[in-house]
């Protein structure tokens, strides 16, 4: 009997040294251990694909009950819309092939040119403190590959920051977004040699979707209104992209720390669709 | 002695109930904007699972869904499986001899765990913080953690009650072997201990 009923206390202390050992294994950036959840991921996709469809189903089929008199109106307005921008895309054509020729002949260069955008759906949200990461799904398939020194910029539609790639599988990759505690970027002041800064995830503020800016140079001339951007230090963030806006200054007792609250400018709970910026 | 039931149905029903509601936290809840505060689902289904059918069925039970919790949004592996485990067990244990396993015992169970999983939260961010020159202090921590925590708790509690008539009448044992008794060896600690 004692034998018995010690035995499981055994295994549980062995599960948990495992477990310790396993959590230290996969937290390191690009760390084979975590394509463990791979062939998980691969048999998982199709099931939450089939969620993600019937959830927006749902959300648009209850939108079409509620909203009816009102979508109709909106149809057509966007029907007139639709005509007027009909005609502009063929200026607009006409004008891009001009461009195109242009660009190649003065040979500029397009800022994102070094990189290869790759689109993915969200698939999975945070749960709550610890597991606070989106899921998309594209991965190791698509080329995603994370290293110890090597990650890449996620962007919505509009070009604007939502995090950078944590980790990856076979079919997956994690982001993590902007306003987690654990991520950090290089930002500037959108302006003619606007001055360089950190913006930073915050225990406080994520609950309430926002971020810190701190390291804020004394010089530095910083207003609530003024739009950061990625300053393209350090590799992983190409600079330009928009990060947010400045919401709140808070002085301290010396200038040296300054800290600044930041609005980020992607609306993170409706974005659905993201783009990785992956450098070639 | 009676008949061992098959071990088929409730390795079947814990990963048809796992999958699905680890799935439904991570997309469908956060679509629900009315909901200020999101259920933990895969917690409770760990705590109820450790409560109702014994300690091997919960430690199981956690380290699966604690798997899948870390697949979906971990930033680790190993870390939800480690928690959920020691959730159920913790639900096994907690005040056993007072609640003696009496179904509805399983709310408060609910609350304390997780008031319990809320606290290891804080010390793993105090312990080991993201950015080396950001340490939140504990203060700070738990300030947070009380602001959140009873909302939370109360959200678990309310989502529980489903889940616990669910694995009560649909769950992985027959429920009139339940009502007659959890520990004659027909249910998790008995079954899997004969395995």
């Amino acid at each position: 009997m004692p034998r018995n009923s010690r035995s499981p206390i055994y295994f549980i202390i062995l599960v948990t040294i495992s477990l310790i050992v396993l959590v230290i294994a996969s937290s390191f950036p690009g760390s084979i251990i975590n394509q463990l959840s791979s062939p998980f991921s691969v048999i998982l996709e199709p099931i939450q694909k089939s969620v993600l469809n019937v959830t927006d189903l749902v959300r648009t089929g209850s939108a079409a009950v509620f909203e009816g008199a009102q979508i109709r109106r909106e149809n057509e307005a966007l029907q007139l819309e639709n005509a007027t921008l009909r005609n502009q895309v063929t200026q607009l054509e006409e004008a891009g092939r001009q461009y195109e020729e242009l660009k190649s002949a003065l040979q500029l260069k397009d800022k994102y040119d070094r990189y290869e955008i790759i689109g993915g759906r969200l698939m999975t949200r945070e749960i709550g403190d610890w597991f606070d990461v989106f899921r998309i799904d594209i991965g190791i398939s698509d080329g995603l590959s994370v290293g110890e020194t090597e990650s890449f910029a996620v962007v919505d539609a509009q070009s604007r920051l939502v995090g950078r790639i944590l980790s990856t599988d076979a079919t997956s990759a994690k982001i993590l977004p902007v306003i987690h505690e654990g991520f950090s970027v290089s930002g500037k002041i959108d302006s003619v040699n606007g001055d360089l800064l950190r913006v930073r995830g915050d225990y406080d503020l994520k609950d309430q979707g926002l971020c810190m800016v701190d390291q804020i140079p004394m010089t530095a001339s910083i207003h609530v209104g003024d739009i950061l951007v990625t300053s393209g230090l350090g590799g992983i963030f190409p600079s330009g992209i928009e990060i947010g806006e400045i919401i709140e200054i808070r002085e301290s007792l010396s200038v040296q720390n300054r800290q600044a609250v930041l609005r980020p400018s992607v609306d993170m709970q409706n974005v659905s669709v993201v783009f990785v910026m992956k450098g070639q | 002695m009676r008949t061992q039931q098959p071990l088929a149905r409730p390795i079947l029903i814990y990963a048809v109930y796992g999958v699905v509601f680890a799935i439904l936290q991570v997309t469908v809840l956060p679509e629900l904007d009315f909901l200020k505060v999101r259920p933990d689902l895969t917690l409770i289904l760990s705590i109820l699972t450790g409560y109702l059918f014994g300690r091997i069925d919960g430690l199981f039970l956690g380290l699966a869904a604690g798997f899948l919790r870390d697949m979906l949004a971990g930033r680790t592996l190993g870390l939800g499986m480690l928690l959920l485990m020691y959730a159920a067990l913790a639900a096994h244990y907690l005040l056993r001899d007072f609640f003696r396993r009496k179904t509805w015992m399983g709310l408060v169970q609910i609350f304390l765990v997780t008031l319990l999983y809320e606290l290891a939260l804080v010390l793993m961010s105090w312990f080991f913080p993201m950015l080396p020159d950001q340490v939140p202090s504990f203060g700070q921590l738990m300030a947070r953690m009380a602001t959140t925590m009873p909302l939370q708790g109360l959200a678990n509690v309310a989502f529980g009650v489903p889940i616990l008539l669910l694995l009560r009448y649909k769950g992985p044992y027959d429920p009139r072997v339940l009502d007659e008794d959890l520990d004659d060896g027909s249910t998790g600690e008995g079954k899997w201990r004969l395995i």
